[in-house]
């Protein structure tokens, strides 16, 4: 491989990386969100980028992908507040930030991310035999662990309301609704994630984003309405210089992360949310610190280490909104190549983590100087700017039906992972064999 | 820590825990930055504790470590010598398998797809001798065909990528390979290098021979490359057609030569012609093919 190459590409990844510390700026915007734009601007000026040799386009990609997992938490962070009076549970980074700690979550989420990056950049490369093994042992079995992950997700919902109703219909409606509703957000999630597999209305030229609308809707719009409507005051944040964290917080908090990320990794459906999930029952994880750690090192594996197993020598696996724009227009084919993609994500890993303190200094600044609901009010016409101009009208009407859905387990208390039957239930069913029937029986397909 | 956050500290009352105001110092909660005085080992308000903390530079140290790898992979990507896979051991058992392999191109031959809209390439790669030198033997386990079809095809010709015969390239690609078949299949066109050039008569062997002699015995000449130093062109057709024969010979011995541009000739004209001696099966004759590669199958010698 050539130095001109080598350095074209760490430029490319480096100029990936400050757009993506820019769009971590506004919460809720994501990462796959700038990929779909860069995508439109190269379809639309493919004679420009027909003589730039294609690794570069991909290190750029891959500066943006691993800038923004180490940073995109810290905006929400600071800048999407919850009112406790939507929530059946404040996550530790909710409760850290009401008590002025936001630069400390956003820290300890950093080591975990520091964590996942030593763990990608010098692990996976060795793994690559053991791992193509898992993958092939793990293939056919996709469908049913993705089926007991639904049961996990279902049975966990199981009444978590204590019931304080002043009478014993009251205290039976209490201990129902919230559950009822957390079954009435999967299965209607679910159905719309069957319509949107089936017989989507996003134009065919704008296929590879029809899942953005959708997602856009179900997360990203109901929290910036849940910003718009909360009460809740931020504190003043302490920019701290020393985090108060075990090391024992640290090696648990990873393990955690490493094993959900690898989960939501290599299972298709599987996002780090639930994967978190499972593996803190896995490893016992307990506390706020080993919660937020665990997330941190999950988010890198999930986003950038799934990424690196699509450029790894005897695995390429394709996963991730990023490794599929990538394969678009790039096919890994070299040892060099995966050494200069790794040598790409430490270098951008590094610098992101250095640049955190400073990122979350900066937020604190301006949510100290402007009404946090500034950023989401950007966020939003960003967002539904974005949806209208890449996936048309059809794609703002499953934004809207999308709304709907996802403010449900905010207005109902019931969590918001519910929520991931969209992908969880047509990917199961799908590959499981049965998913076009299901869908021939919803009149889909 | 910087001054505006110490005094939004000790000014704001937030109103959800009680403030103590003072400047941030040793006596201050080290993760909420509010004071909690001298002997408290944990603080009031947010419950952090005042041991078990790990300064923050040190894991930037980690972060600066992070890139410190990142420049030992670059360095391992620039200094990395790929591992080339001999043709001949491009065998069944690699089937599906993706090499890499570095030969010299004997052929090049290109075909528009039906729609007329890309165009795909086909080229016949052939070995090295175990001395990196070109192998010109032909046929065998030597020999393998890599195809880049449609868009490959057509961007290897748009970005200038195309090799020439005679061009040392270096490729990697899947492999095809089972009974009676190998196929080397080019998935980007960024896949294929060409790394030399060591010029058409490196890879072929050129029979030098006159028209006469072709004519006496052509079945022996059959399918070889052959060269007729000098003859006299003879008739120039409409297109990619002309007759030849010797200089000082009948000219009723004449043999046809395809694939050339005869509104560059004309007739009386000493040529030099190279190319594969073929049977023109529909035109009932013999005929040397030129490749269209091949810049040198034609070179006007001048008149007599």
């Amino acid at each position: 491989m050539t130095a001109d190459l080598i350095f074209m590409s760490m430029l490319a990844s480096l100029g990936g990386m400050v757009i993506a510390a820019a769009v971590s700026l506004i919460p809720g915007l994501h990462i796959y969100n700038v990929i779909a734009i860069t995508m439109l601007f190269t379809f639309t000026a493919v004679d420009v980028f027909s003589g730039v040799d294609p690794m570069i386009l991909t290190a750029f990609m891959l500066g943006m992908v691993v800038g923004f997992s180490m940073l995109f938490t810290v905006s929400s962070q600071f800048f999407q507040p919850n009112d406790e009076s939507f929530r059946s549970i404040m996550l530790p980074h909710e409760r850290f930030l009401l008590e002025g700690r936001g630069h400390e979550a956003v820290m300890l989420g950093g080591i975990g991310g520091l964590a996942g990056l030593f763990f990608i950049t010098l692990a996976l490369p060795v793994l690559s035999g053991p791992l193509s093994i898992v993958l092939k042992l793990i293939k056919p079995h996709h469908y049913w662990i993705l089926g007991v992950v639904i049961v996990f997700i279902l049975m966990t919902e199981w009444p978590k309301d204590h019931g304080v109703g002043a009478n014993p219909r009251q205290r039976l409606q209490d201990g129902w609704v919230q559950l009822l509703m957390g079954y009435f957000t999967f299965f209607t999630a679910g159905i719309l994630g069957m319509f949107i597999f089936y017989r989507t209305l996003v134009p065919v030229g704008s296929a590879f984003q029809s899942l953005m609308p959708v997602f856009v809707g179900l997360f990203s719009v109901p929290s910036f309405i849940m910003t718009f409507v909360t009460k809740t005051r931020i504190p003043p944040q302490h920019a701290c210089q020393s985090v108060q964290v075990r090391k024992t917080d640290i090696a648990r908090g990873s393990i955690t992360g490493f094993i959900a990320g690898a989960f939501a990794g290599l299972n298709p459906g599987m996002t780090p949310g639930p994967a978190l999930l499972l593996s803190g029952h896995l490893t016992c994880s307990s506390g706020e610190k080993q919660f937020l750690i665990g997330g941190g090192a999950g988010r890198l594996l999930y986003y950038v280490g799934a990424l690196l197993l699509f450029f790894l020598p005897g695995v390429y696996m394709r996963r991730g909104g990023a490794a599929i724009n990538i394969s678009l227009f790039f096919v890994p084919e070299t040892t060099e190549q995966f050494l200069l993609v790794c040598g790409i994500i430490a270098m951008i890993g590094g610098i992101s983590f250095l640049l955190l303190s400073p990122f979350s200094r900066l937020c604190i600044w301006l949510v100290s100087r402007f009404d946090y609901r500034i950023f989401s009010w950007t966020g939003l016409l960003i967002l539904v700017g974005l949806t209208s101009w890449i996936t048309g009208w059809q794609g703002l009407l499953i934004l809207t039906v999308s709304t709907m859905l996802g403010i449900v387990p905010n207005m109902w208390h019931t969590r918001r992972i519910n929520l991931l039957a969209v992908l969880m239930v047509p990917i199961c069913l799908n590959m499981a064999g049965i998913g076009p029937r299901i869908a021939h029986f919803l009149g889909l397909y | 820590m910087t001054t505006e956050i110490e005094t939004t500290v000790c000014t704001e009352d937030t109103g959800i825990f009680p403030q103590t105001c003072a400047k941030f110092s040793n006596e201050s909660c080290e993760s909420c930055g509010r004071f909690l005085g001298p002997d408290r080992q944990s603080c009031i308000y947010c419950g952090a504790l005042r041991a078990y903390r790990i300064p923050v530079r040190k894991f930037r140290a980690f972060g600066f470590a992070l890139i410190a790898v990142g420049f030992i992979y670059f360095f391992l990507a620039f200094s990395y010598k790929p591992v080339f896979t001999p043709l001949t051991d491009l065998d069944e058992s690699k089937n599906f398998q993706r090499v890499r392999v570095k030969a010299y191109v004997a052929g090049v031959y290109t075909n528009k797809d039906k729609y007329q809209k890309d165009t795909s390439v086909n080229m016949t790669l052939r070995g090295l001798k175990p001395d990196g030198s070109p192998d010109p033997g032909k046929g065998g386990m030597n020999e393998i065909r890599l195809r880049a079809e449609g868009g490959v095809g057509t961007d290897l010709i748009k970005n200038g990528n195309l090799p020439k015969i005679g061009d040392q390239v270096e490729c990697s690609a899947s492999l095809y390979a089972g009974p009676g078949y190998r196929l080397l299949s080019l998935s980007s066109y960024n896949f294929l290098k060409i790394s030399g050039h060591a010029g058409l008569s490196a890879v072929t062997t050129f029979h030098p021979v006159t028209v006469s002699g072709l004519l006496a015995d052509p079945d022996s000449w059959r399918n070889k490359t052959v060269t007729v130093k000098k003859a006299r062109i003879v008739k120039c057709y409409a297109r990619y057609n002309i007759d030849i024969s010797d200089p000082d010979a009948d000219p009723s011995q004449k043999l046809l030569v395809f694939g050339v541009q005869p509104d560059q000739h004309k007739e009386d004209e000493l040529v030099s012609v190279r190319g594969t001696f073929v049977y023109y099966a529909d035109g009932n004759c013999w005929e040397i093919k030129t490749a269209k590669e091949d810049s040198e199958a034609l070179i006007r010698l001048g008149e007599e």
